[in-house]
């Protein structure tokens, strides 16, 4: 008798913890997206305050490498999605979106898409862009008593051997804009007319290469002086430059630099679609695109933001200046072009460092 | 007719024998299927599915991952590369590991225990952390260029890392530990008495080296050999970490074609590819060890 007693009072005090955590239409989703910085940043700036406004639902953050991890995480869980949303590039995105990976969203619920900035759209719902980032030029302040001012510093002969290029053979997206941003400097305006200008230039660039995949990252071998110049996100430089109190300093050169864009997505067949599009709602809101955007210096991509001086004058596309000279790069296109863009990077590009 | 009876039931235990094996081998046969074959078939599955260019499957299956590696001059000098600095880096590997081998095996037992750790302690340390201290010691502000330069011997640093001296450096270190190891197993041939027959008629330390001793130590050198050309082909950290994204090997290239590409039909060709180089190697190195026998 007194056993079963204690069996019923356990039984009652474990169903109302139960119900104390968990609330009637509780609803737990998770979120796929950078780790690191990013991750730490975002779970902060973003999803707190997400779930103090929503304690109805709970939200996971799952880190991972980068955008392709995202994707092979997608595809091995097609019919049984362990994440509902996820963050990851546009390029990486439109591969989803054809391999049928992601919902595309129901736009008229996506009450913020309207103040969208048309940048990174071409998606729809399947991809609704998060954050912009730019390429940098990014250089040790000890090295530079005056600053560089234009991508040709990375071509200055004083440079030779002090320089590294985050290329990955030339798959990295941060190759695949310094083609772009090359092909600029050498006289073509229009990539998809011909990138062998910008290949010549590249080419040139070579023997300056100390590293073509710097270790630990570009920025930290920036820093500690092993190199002087490279080529780096704005976002993390500015993350570096605090953290390196200014010996990493980054800027966007006066010839304009181009785009990288975030997007978040539904995941398809994911569980929860009303939680997630609550998440999503909220991600694009100004309010959590201004609080990001304070943290991590990415450029919001909600044209209503309010953002202060100080993150403002730290994010290049944020500089009307700048924002006049961006290079556009069809991210739609460039997948088309991956390998036109590969192939001049392996046989000409890197084998000239040797 | 007790002969016969005992001929019997011996008969009986050998035929008993084999299933009590294969019962005793159902748990790794069954590891090794789902650790092993299914992945490797689930890998020559991806390695025949279409995909479209920037690496969307559209599942299909074809061959065209094969067909396009086979017939890509870049991917034939990837194969001509691999081999060329597995070949190279298990020479060196077997040139210093040889003698500190041989020593280990001539040693009294007192130190053979104390300096057999000391051989192997660098495997306690992660490849990852070896590496990294490479990249330190040969970098241009390293410990190796700095003594250089200090000497007066050099006036400009030497580039002795993000290139193949620096893979090739890397990699030795990494796999000497495997080496000596395979060498002293293999060396249970070697009789210190056939070497001093050799001597009383009247051959010198190297006609004794060349003709008894090294003769004596190949299927050491065999194993050693084969053990490290498997490692070092299928190497990736190292290259990565010290190559300086210069070295374009089949490891290399399995990586930035699943991650950086998102071609992974590319990608598991390439690994298909390279496991059937592995094959071709053990059926190399079965031959030559018949030989030895």
């Amino acid at each position: 008798m007194k056993s079963s007693h204690l069996k019923a009072l356990a039984t009652v005090g474990l169903l109302s913890a139960i119900t104390a955590t968990a609330p009637a239409g509780a609803a737990e989703i998770t979120v796929m997206g950078y780790r690191g910085a990013f991750e730490e940043n975002y779970v902060k700036a973003v999803i707190q305050p997400f779930m103090a406004q929503h304690p109805d639902i709970k939200v996971n953050y799952f880190g991972v490498q980068n955008a392709a991890t995202s994707l092979g995480n997608m595809r091995a869980q097609k019919d049984a999605p362990q994440a509902n949303a996820v963050i990851f590039d546009l390029s990486v995105a439109k591969i989803a979106k054809e391999e049928g990976l992601v919902a595309d969203l129901d736009l008229a619920k996506v009450t913020p898409y309207a103040d969208i900035a048309d940048i990174g759209k071409e998606l729809a719902g399947a991809a609704i862009p998060l954050t912009y980032d730019t390429l940098t030029l990014i250089y040790n302040r000890d090295a530079f008593p005056k600053p560089p001012t234009s991508w040709e510093a990375l071509w200055d002969p004083a440079q030779k051997g002090k320089v590294t290029i985050p290329a990955q053979g030339g798959g990295d997206i941060q190759a695949i804009l310094l083609t772009v941003i090359a092909n600029r400097l050498a006289g073509e305006d229009d990539y998809k007319k011909t990138i062998e200008p910008g290949v010549e230039k590249l080419v040139k660039l070579a023997p300056s290469v100390q590293t073509w995949e710097p270790k630990p990252d570009a920025y930290t071998l920036v820093a500690n002086g092993t190199v002087n110049l490279s080529i780096g996100y704005n976002a993390r430089s500015q993350y570096y430059l605090d953290q390196t109190e200014g010996r990493l300093q980054s800027l966007g050169p006066v010839e304009g630099t181009a785009s990288q864009i975030n997007v978040i997505s539904a995941i398809a067949k994911a569980p929860e679609p009303e939680a997630t599009l609550a998440f999503v709602n909220y991600v694009l809101s100004p309010e959590a695109q201004a609080a990001f955007a304070k943290a991590m210096f990415y450029a919001p991509t909600n044209t209503k933001t309010a953002v202060d001086d100080a993150t403002k004058a730290r994010i290049p596309l944020m500089d009307p200046v700048q924002r006049e000279k961006l290079i556009a790069v069809d991210w739609m296109s460039i997948g088309d072009m991956r390998e036109s863009i590969l192939q001049p990077w392996r046989r000409q590009i890197i084998p000239a460092s040797r | 007719m007790n002969q016969t009876v005992d001929a019997l039931s011996q008969r009986a235990g050998q035929r008993r024998f084999p299933l009590i094996a294969l019962v005793l081998l159902v748990p790794m046969a069954i590891i090794n299927l789902v650790a092993f074959v299914l992945p490797v078939l689930r890998l020559g599955q991806i390695s025949f599915m279409e995909s479209r260019s920037g690496g969307v499957l559209t599942g299909n299956y074809s061959t065209e991952s094969y067909i396009g590696f086979l017939t890509d001059r870049f991917s034939l000098d990837l194969i001509g590369n691999s081999l060329f600095l597995s070949l190279s880096v298990t020479f060196i590997t077997l040139c210093c590991a040889y003698p500190i081998a041989l020593f280990l095996h001539r040693v009294s037992p007192r130190w053979r225990n104390v300096l057999f750790v000391v051989t192997v302690s660098p495997l306690l340390v992660s490849s990852v952390v070896r590496t990294y201290g490479w990249m330190v010691i040969l970098g241009e502000q390293g410990f190796v260029n700095g003594l250089l330069m200090s000497s007066g011997l050099i006036s400009s640093p030497l580039r002795l890392v993000n290139n193949w001296m620096g893979v090739t450096i890397g990699l030795v270190e990494v796999l000497i530990p495997y080496m000596a190891l395979s060498l002293i197993a293999g060396f249970g041939r070697l009789d210190v008495n056939l070497e001093e027959a050799a001597a009383s008629l009247g051959a010198n330390a190297w006609t004794r080296f060349r003709r008894v001793v090294f003769p004596l130590t190949l299927p050491g050198v065999a194993l050693g050999c084969l053990l490290c050309f498997v490692l070092s082909i299928s190497s990736f950290i190292t290259p990565k970490l010290l190559g300086g994204g210069r070295v374009f090997l089949l490891a290399t290239e399995i990586y930035d074609q699943a991650v950086i590409q998102l071609e992974w039909p590319k990608a598991a060709a390439t690994s298909v590819i390279v496991l059937v180089i592995f094959g071709l190697a053990l059926a190399f190195y079965s031959r030559v060890v018949r030989r030895f026998e």
